[in-house]
């Protein structure tokens, strides 16, 4: 979970120096915005909706430090957190700077205008394979970011911004991705009769995309975070 | 009535053989318990294997409530076997050490002998379970702490909040309670029919066992079948344990998935004991004592 | 008519109890009246303990009503089993509480709560207080059956039944029993029935017999009558048989010559005339083995139990 919110925070503060086509400058932008911020602390509210989870909502609180220091912590209690992100190493992304940045035209986000933008990672070796960027080019502000990785599925990130626009930081952020089928033998569980669960139920079951949603409530930015948090 | 309740407590705590199930509860328990506090971590990673491929999962997974979870549904299993030790034995015991016939020419009526040697094998059940709660429950809790609730069934998982926990323990020993009465009640009617103690519990323990694998066993043939089985219904205190979701998937706080499930398995249960109470009386009145 | 004015303590009319393929008990009608040591005489599987379990409404009758105490059993269970106490077959009490425990616990079953000194006293009576807190198991047969019998008596019961209270124990064993009972009956006036496959322990103590065979009455009557000692028989077995019986028909004992058995001669005599018999026999010349008195009776009932009885009738 962490490195997938480190993964969707890196956007925001990659330097994307080299090859730029013509989409570079419009990134450095973005991130020229980002830049404002070096740290900030957020109450949130996480949402975790995997067809196979029943889990209520959750409180957590978020800090981040730059240059990529990230902590989700949830107050008391379990987490479910997609773990993809985990393996999708962004930071060797983020520190070879080694991105091509390439125009694909423009879509329409949650009722946004955005341009899209692919970005391919230089290095054969790095498992992303592409990241697609949907940037809301007047607010400067990354609506949606798509990363095809090859260990770990396709992810999704959609971002919806409120009070905290200026500082490019999302009110709302939904992470997608892809989940396995979930099965354990009834044997093992002992349950003997889910046979006649009703249809809607089954019918979502089969749905494999999972959603992580999280909604902030309260962003502290720039009033300094001791370095312990992130421990 | 009260007198002979008494007297049958009496008798049943004064032997040995009522012991041993709390022993072995006891000895079950703490054994999980120590396993689990020593290697509890390989334990989870073993449980979470599929699902921490895709999930990454924080937390104290391992904590009170989860372990009860678990030493519930391996031990609710054998606990009826068990409670077949000293139900099975209620009135074959007494035949076959001869008690029965003393005990028969008492003045009291063979109804107040039947229901108060069925009380008292009743209190007795209650009494292991509120023992199997104490060690399950409370201890786990101090031992391993508390925290959510992450639960794996079979097609998903269920994540309840800490204080979402408790109520659905007291409902599910409440259930369990009920599902442990009803084989008290097997176990006594079938101990009506022999003058030894052993026939009547192998006979208790055969029937749930066999019904058991019914229940247990996915087989379209059985599926048919097993809605009347009382085993079936006797797990149905997992039901307190599964929550409701809104459309948007979001658990809600304090709800229960099949609440009608709990409500129908119960009365079945209850049916299952009353029936098997008024059959061992009705058989019992008519009964020549002749051991 | 004295007997008349006491009260039958145990009324049988008719009774009868079928099994499957067995009538154990048949049309068998009796009467113990107050005061009786009823002595209940058959041989193992005559109906002796099925009566008795009828008695406890352990067994329900086929047929056949059961008074005690005046009472109808069926309408008056409770009321009536209140005044009995009662012994059936082999000991019966729990093997893992000690003896006041299980003295304690069937006086409370008897809605008694007795002191411990009344424990201690009951125990006394049966020579078990000194065992008062052992655990029954390590008991000896004879303690267990009299435990048993102070089980039977701790609530004080007017009627008291014992089925085979001999069963298994050793003379002293059997001894004390009949001591205990002849304490019930003269000291502290209990109504007792007694069954036994034996005469001789019922002959030492029964103020009344009832002889039954296949759940059949054979003989009901007073001690007195049954055991009159001019019924008394002689058994007698010489060096030659044949010439000492053709003596004894020209003897004066003629009449009392009974039809020859196997290997013996049998007289019958009043009791006080076996020293009588002695000298005849020393002045006849006959070379006595052996000279049995037996009372006819029990020569009577060692038919029935021997199964000659039931050949011939």
């Amino acid at each position: 979970m962490r490195t997938f919110i480190i993964l969707l925070f890196t956007f925001h503060f990659s330097t994307f120096t080299s090859s730029a086509q013509d989409m570079t400058p419009l990134v450095m932008k973005v991130k020229a915005k980002l830049d404002q911020v070096n740290d900030y602390e957020a109450d949130g509210k996480m949402k975790t909706d995997v067809a196979f989870i029943k889990a209520p909502v959750g409180k957590v609180k978020i800090y981040f430090k730059k240059p990529n220091k990230f902590r989700l912590r949830k107050d008391g209690g379990i987490s479910l957190l997609p773990k993809g992100g985990v393996s999708v190493n962004m930071s060797s992304i983020v520190t070879t700077d080694e991105f091509v940045a390439l125009a694909a035209g423009e879509a329409v986000v949650a009722g946004t205008k955005t341009k899209v933008v692919k970005m391919l990672p230089v290095n054969e070796n790095s498992d992303v394979v592409l990241t697609t960027m949907y940037i809301d080019e007047a607010n400067l502000l990354v609506r949606k970011a798509v990363t095809t990785t090859k260990e770990n599925g396709t992810y999704e990130i959609e971002m919806t911004y409120g009070k905290f626009s200026n500082f490019g930081l999302p009110d709302k952020v939904t992470f997608s991705f892809n989940t396995k089928n979930y099965k354990l033998p009834k044997g093992l569980t002992l349950e003997f009769d889910d046979n006649e669960k009703p249809l809607t139920e089954e019918q979502k079951l089969k749905n494999k995309k999972g959603r992580v949603e999280i909604v902030y409530t309260n962003y502290i930015i720039n009033k300094g975070i001791a370095d312990t948090i992130f421990k | 009535m009260r007198t002979l309740i008494n007297i049958e407590l009496y008798k049943i705590f004064k032997r040995p053989r009522t012991y041993i199930a709390f022993a072995a509860i006891t000895a079950l328990i703490v054994m999980i318990q120590f396993g689990l506090k020593v290697d509890g971590k390989t334990y989870v990673d073993f449980m979470l294997n599929d699902l921490g491929s895709t999930l990454q999962i924080e937390g104290n997974i391992l904590n009170g409530y989860l372990v009860c979870y678990v030493m519930l549904q391996l031990l609710l299993v054998h606990v009826p076997l068990l409670i077949a030790l000293i139900a099975a034995d209620m009135i074959s015991g007494e035949a076959n050490m001869g008690t029965l016939r003393v005990l028969l020419s008492k003045p009291y009526s063979r109804t107040q002998f039947m229901l108060a040697k069925f009380i008292a094998s009743t209190i007795y059940t209650l009494l292991l379970l509120v023992w199997l709660a104490f060690l399950a429950l409370f201890v786990s809790m101090w031992v391993f702490g508390t925290d959510d609730m992450f639960l794996m069934k079979s097609s998903y998982v269920v994540l309840l909040k800490e204080n979402d926990v408790f109520w659905r323990y007291i409902g599910a020993f409440g259930f369990a309670a009920l599902a442990m009465t009803t084989v008290a009640a097997l176990g006594f009617f079938l101990s009506v029919f022999a003058e030894n103690s052993i026939g009547p519990i192998v006979a208790t323990m055969s029937v749930i066992i066999f019904f058991t694998i019914l229940s247990t066993m996915n087989i379209p043939i059985f599926n048919l079948v097993k809605p009347y089985l009382f085993t079936t219904h006797m797990i149905g205190w997992k039901e307190f344990f599964d929550i409701q979701v809104t459309d948007a998937n979001e658990a809600i706080v304090g709800s229960i998935q099949y609440p009608e499930r709990i409500i129908n398995s119960s009365i079945v249960l209850l049916i299952h004991i009353i029936l098997f109470v008024a059959a061992a009386i009705v058989v019992f009145k008519k009964k020549d004592v002749l051991s | 008519m004295l007997f008349m004015e006491m009260q039958e303590i145990i009324q049988v009319k008719g009774l009868t109890k079928s099994f499957k393929n067995l009538t154990a008990v048949n049309d068998l009608s009796f009467s113990v009246r107050e005061g009786d040591v009823y002595g209940f005489l058959g041989q193992n599987g005559a109906g002796k303990s099925t009566t008795i379990r009828m008695l406890l409404t352990l067994i329900e009758p086929t047929a056949g009503s059961i008074d005690l105490f005046g009472l109808s059993l069926n309408s008056y269970r409770t009321e009536i089993l209140r005044q009995v106490g009662a012994v059936i077959e082999k000991p019966d009490v729990y093997k893992y509480l000690s003896a006041i425990d299980n003295l304690q616990l069937f006086a409370r079953l008897s809605g008694l709560k007795p002191t411990h000194l009344q424990l201690m006293q009951q125990l006394e009576m049966v020579g078990l207080a000194s065992r008062a807190k052992d655990i029954v198991k390590t008991f000896s047969q004879g303690m267990k059956q009299r435990l048993g019998i102070a089980v039977a008596l701790i609530h004080n019961p007017k009627l008291i039944i014992l089925d085979e209270p001999t069963n298994g124990l050793d003379p002293q064993g059997i001894a004390d029993i009949r001591n205990l009972i002849r304490h019930l009956s003269k000291d502290l006036n209990k109504t007792i029935l007694v069954s036994s496959h034996l005469l001789n322990e019922i002959e030492q103590i029964a103020t009344r017999v009832l002889i039954i065979d296949k759940g059949k009455k054979l003989v009901e009557g007073s001690a007195a009558e049954l055991f009159d000692p001019a019924q008394t028989l002689i058994e007698l077995e010489t060096l030659d048989n044949e010439s000492a019986f053709n003596k004894l028909v020209q003897s004066n004992w003629k009449q009392a010559l009974q039809p020859r058995r196997a290997s013996t001669i049998l007289i019958k005599l009043h009791r006080d005339h076996i020293p009588n018999l002695h000298r005849d026999l020393v002045a006849l010349d006959i070379p006595v083995l052996s000279l049995q008195p037996r009372h006819s009776l029990e020569d009577f009932f060692l038919q029935v139990t021997s199964g000659q009885y039931a050949n011939t009738h």
